[in-house]
C-alpha cells in the first residue's frame, strides 16, 4: 500500500455487522439432510503445498485491472474500476478504490494462506468480483477468520463479515460497536475499538465491552496485524496492543521525529514494520525491541520490512532500490531499478517470504527482486497496462 | 494479513454452532452410534465394527486433520454418540471443543493417541510435546485396535461382542502382516540409506519403529523455482548433503521443476517423492484405507532410497 492521501475524505459513520447466530449454520439450514461441509474443506478451492502468490495490478488512467499469478505467470483481466486511485488487500481480497466516485470494488484474488501457528495451509481457487462498498475509499484492511475491518482513508472503519466475502458478497449492517467509535479492528478473537475521543477498548465479538485501556489513540490512521500484536498509527505514536492471559495490554511507541504515520508496510505478520512519515521520512518499527528507528535515506517514495533479522527495503525518487539492515541502519545493497517514478502514483513494495515486487508504471513492468541475493532481479513481468497500483495476495 | 489467532476464532465459531445444536436437539443417552474424528481412525474403527453399529467419520477424504470442523448437526451427533473415538494430542484443533463438550455431556470418548505410548516430538518448535501422528507405526495401530475394540464392546449397546472381537482379530492380523512386510522392505536398505529428507512432520513414529533418521528440510516455494538463487536452495541442498541420499520426500506443486533446479543451480541430484501423510484419499486415490496408505508409502520410500 502506498501512503494515503488524507485530505478530502468526509467522515464516514461506522457501520458494523453483528453476526446473526452461528456463522457456520446457514448452509446446513438449507440442506438439513445432506452431508455437511467441514470448515477445513473449502468448496472449489484446492489446498496446495506452497504459497500461491498473486499480484493485483491497476492502471490509474484507464481503470483496467490485471491479476498476475506468480506461479503460473498467467495474466488475467479483471473488471475495470474507472477512476481507481488506491488499493488495499487483506491476504486474499483486493480492495480497489476510486476517490472521485467514493467507491471501493472488492475482488477475490482466489489465493490465501491460513496460519495455524506451527504450520500453514495454502489455498488456490477461482478469482472474481465480490462487490462494491459505496461511499468509502478503503485504504487499509485488517482481518481475522470471522470479521474484516476495512478502514477508510479518513481513518474510520467498516466491519464486514468475512464469511460473506468468502461466499462472494459484501455485507455490512447493524451496530456492533458504540456510535462514537472511529475504528474497530478484529484482534485476539474479539474487537479493538478506538473512540472519537481516543479511548481504546477491547470488545467481545458480540460488541460487549470487556476492557477499557489506559492508553489512548488520537486520530487513528492505518493499522497492521503482526506476530507480536496489533499496531495502530495514532497522532501521539504507534499504539501497540498485545494479548496477555486473555487481557489486552497496550503501549504507545512515540515516533522518532516530526510528523506521524498513517500507513504501515511489512510482510504480512512481520513484527518489523516500515512507514513513511507524513513528512516523508522512512521509519522502521521493531516490535521485539519496542522502538522506532529512522532510516538515513533522502527522497524515499516507498518502504517496507521483511521481518525480524531480515532487510528493510526502500525505493528512492531516483528509482534506486535500497536494502538496509534494520538493526544498525546500514545499507547492504542498492540497485537502480525504476527509470521513471510517477510522482502522483509512486511504486509500492510488496514482500513475501522470498521475494519483493516493485511496480514500474511507466515501463509497464513488475520487477521481482530476490532480497536475499543483493537485490537481484529474479523475474520481470510485462503487463499490458501501466501498473500504478499493486498488492500481493496469497502470502 | 495473517490471522494471528485462528485457533481461537475457530473455537468461537464451533462453540456458537454447538449452542445452536443444543437448542435443536436435547442431549440424551447416545443412540447415534460411534463417531470418529479422523478418517484414518475411521477406517480402522469400521474394520473392527463392521455392520454391528453405525460409524460416522467427521473428517472427509483428502482433508486436513488440523483444520477440519463440524457442522451444527455433526456437533449434535457427537453429543449423542454412544462412543467418540478421536486421535487427540492436539491433532484435531478444529473440533477439540466439540469433543470436550461431548465428554462433558457424558459421552464416552477414547483419545487413542494418548493411550498408545506416544513419543515426544524430536525437532521443531513442538520439541518434547507428544507427537499425535502415531499411525505411521503399525505396532501402535495394533494397540489402537485393541483399545477401540474394548471400548466398542463396553460402550456401544447392541453390538455382538464376539463378532466385534473376531473382526478386530482378523484386522489385527493384517496390520501385523503390514508391520512384518514393512520391516522386511526397510530392512533391505543399508543403514546409511535409512534417512528421510522431508518437509512432512508425521514420520517420527515410522522412523522410531524402523530405525530411520528424519532430516527436516524446507522445500523451495513455487515462486523461487522460477529464478532461484543459491540461498533459496540452501536449506534443502544442505539437508541432502547431510543425509547422503537423493530421495526427498516432499509435497511440491512442481516436483520435476524442483529436481531440475536443484541439479542445475545447486549441483545436487534429487528425486522428489510424494507421500501420504495425514489423510486417507477417496477410493482410487492411492490411500483409500489405512493399509493401502501404509503400503503405498512403504513402497515409495523403499524405491526412493534403493540404490542410494
Amino acid at each position: 500500500m502506498r501512503p494515503l492521501t488524507t485530505a478530502k475524505a468526509t467522515a464516514v459513520g461506522l457501520c458494523a455487522l453483528l453476526l446473526a447466530g452461528c456463522a457456520g449454520e446457514a448452509p446446513q439450514d438449507e440442506t438439513p439432510e445432506t452431508e455437511e461441509t467441514p470448515h477445513g474443506y473449502v468448496e472449489g478451492a484446492e489446498e496446495t503445498a506452497e504459497p500461491q502468490s498473486r499480484l493485483v495490478l491497476a492502471d490509474a488512467d484507464s481503470g483496467e485491472v490485471r491479476l498476475v499469478d506468480l506461479i503460473t505467470e498467467e495474466v488475467t483481466e479483471l473488471d475495470a474500476v474507472p477512476g481507481a486511485d488506491g488499493i488495499a488487500e487483506d491476504g486474499r481480497f483486493a480492495y480497489l478504490h476510486s476517490s472521485g466516485d467514493r467507491t471501493t470494488e472488492v475482488f477475490d484474488s482466489g489465493v490465501w494462506t491460513v496460519d495455524h501457528g506451527d504450520h500453514k495451509h495454502y489455498y488456490r481457487a477461482d478469482t472474481g468480483p465480490v462487490g462494491t462498498l459505496e461511499g468509502v475509499t478503503i485504504a487499509t484492511v485488517v482481518t481475522d477468520t470471522v470479521l474484516t475491518s476495512a478502514i477508510d482513508d479518513a481513518g474510520t472503519s467498516l466491519v464486514l463479515e468475512r464469511e460473506g466475502l468468502e461466499e462472494g458478497t459484501v455485507t455490512t449492517s447493524g451496530d456492533l460497536v458504540p456510535e462514537e467509535t472511529t475504528l474497530a479492528l478484529p484482534f485476539a478473537g474479539g474487537l479493538v475499538t478506538v473512540g472519537e475521543d481516543g479511548t481504546v477498548q477491547g470488545l467481545e465479538r458480540d460488541g460487549e465491552s470487556v476492557q477499557t485501556l489506559d492508553e489512548s489513540c488520537a486520530d487513528p490512521r492505518g493499522a497492521a496485524v503482526t506476530r507480536r500484536g496489533l499496531i495502530v498509527g495514532c497522532a501521539e505514536g504507534a499504539l501497540h496492543l498485545s494479548e496477555e492471559d486473555d487481557a489486552l495490554e497496550a503501549s504507545v511507541l512515540p515516533y522518532p521525529g516530526s510528523g506521524r504515520v498513517d500507513s504501515f508496510h511489512h510482510r504480512p505478520g512481520s513484527a518489523v514494520l516500515a512507514a513513511l512519515s507524513t513528512d516523508g521520512d522512512p521509519w522502521v518499527l521493531d516490535l521485539a525491541a519496542s522502538e522506532w528507528r529512522a532510516l538515513d535515506l533522502d527522497d524515499t517514495v516507498a518502504v517496507t520490512a521483511v521481518g525480524e533479522g531480515m532487510p528493510v527495503l526502500a525505493l528512492d525518487g531516483a528509482g534506486t532500490l535500497h536494502s538496509f539492515d534494520p538493526q544498525n541502519g546500514e545499507e547492504t545493497a542498492g540497485v537502480a531499478l525504476v527509470a521513471t517514478i510517477d510522482a502522483e502514483h509512486p511504486p509500492t513494495l510488496q514482500v513475501d517470504t522470498s521475494r519483493a515486487y516493485v511496480n514500474d508504471a511507466e515501463a509497464g513492468l513488475v520487477h521481482e527482486i530476490d532480497y536475499n541475493d543483493d537485490l537481484r532481479t529474479a523475474r520481470t513481468f510485462e503487463v499490458d497496462i501501466a501498473p500504478h497500483l499493486m498488492v500481493e495476495t496469497g502470502r | 494479513m495473517i490471522d494471528v489467532y485462528p485457533r481461537k476464532a475457530l473455537t468461537a465459531l464451533t462453540v456458537t454452532g454447538l449452542v445452536v445444536a443444543l437448542g435443536a436437539c436435547s442431549p440424551d443417552d447416545g443412540g447415534e452410534g460411534i463417531v470418529v474424528t479422523t478418517n484414518i481412525l475411521g477406517d480402522i474403527t469400521r474394520e473392527i465394527v463392521g455392520d454391528q453399529a453405525e460409524v460416522t467419520v467427521l473428517m472427509k477424504p483428502n482433508a486436513d486433520p488440523h483444520s477440519f470442523g463440524v457442522s451444527a448437526q455433526e456437533a449434535a451427533r457427537l453429543e449423542n454418540a454412544d462412543l467418540v473415538v478421536h486421535n487427540g494430542l492436539g491433532l484435531e484443533e478444529g473440533i477439540a471443543r466439540n469433543v470436550a463438550a461431548a465428554e462433558e455431556a457424558g459421552v464416552p470418548a477414547l483419545e487413542v493417541g494418548a493411550n498408545v505410548d506416544p513419543l515426544p516430538y524430536t525437532s521443531d518448535e513442538s520439541e518434547g510435546e507428544p507427537d499425535p501422528h502415531f499411525w505411521t507405526d503399525p505396532a501402535r495401530v495394533l494397540m489402537a485396535v485393541d483399545l477401540i475394540t474394548e471400548h466398542v464392546v463396553e460402550e456401544v449397546d447392541g453390538v455382538d461382542p464376539d463378532s466385534v472381537r473376531a473382526a478386530a482379530e482378523a484386522y489385527a492380523t493384517q496390520v501385523q502382516e503390514l508391520d512384518t512386510w514393512m520391516g522386511e522392505e526397510f530392512g533391505a536398505l543399508p543403514d546409511e540409506d535409512r534417512r528421510l529428507v522431508t518437509n512432512h512432520h508425521v514420520f517420527g513414529y515410522l522412523a522410531d519403529r524402523y530405525d530411520f533418521e528424519v532430516i527436516g528440510a524446507v522445500i523451495p516455494s513455487g515462486t523461487t523455482l522460477a529464478s532461484p538463487s543459491t540461498s533459496d536452495l540452501k536449506d534443502l541442498s544442505d539437508a541432502v548433503a547431510e543425509s547422503g541420499v537423493s530421495a526427498v520426500f516432499a509435497d511440491s506443486s512442481q516436483p520435476d521443476r524442483l529436481a531440475t533446479v536443484m541439479a542445475e543451480e545447486a549441483g545436487v541430484e534429487i528425486e522428489v517423492v510424494p507421500l501420504h501423510s495425514e489423510s486417507l484419499t477417496e477410493e482410487g486415490g492411492g490411500a483409500a484405507t489405512y493399509l493401502e496408505m501404509m503400503r503405498a508409502n512403504t513402497e515409495a520410500i523403499a524405491a526412493g532410497l534403493d540404490g542410494d
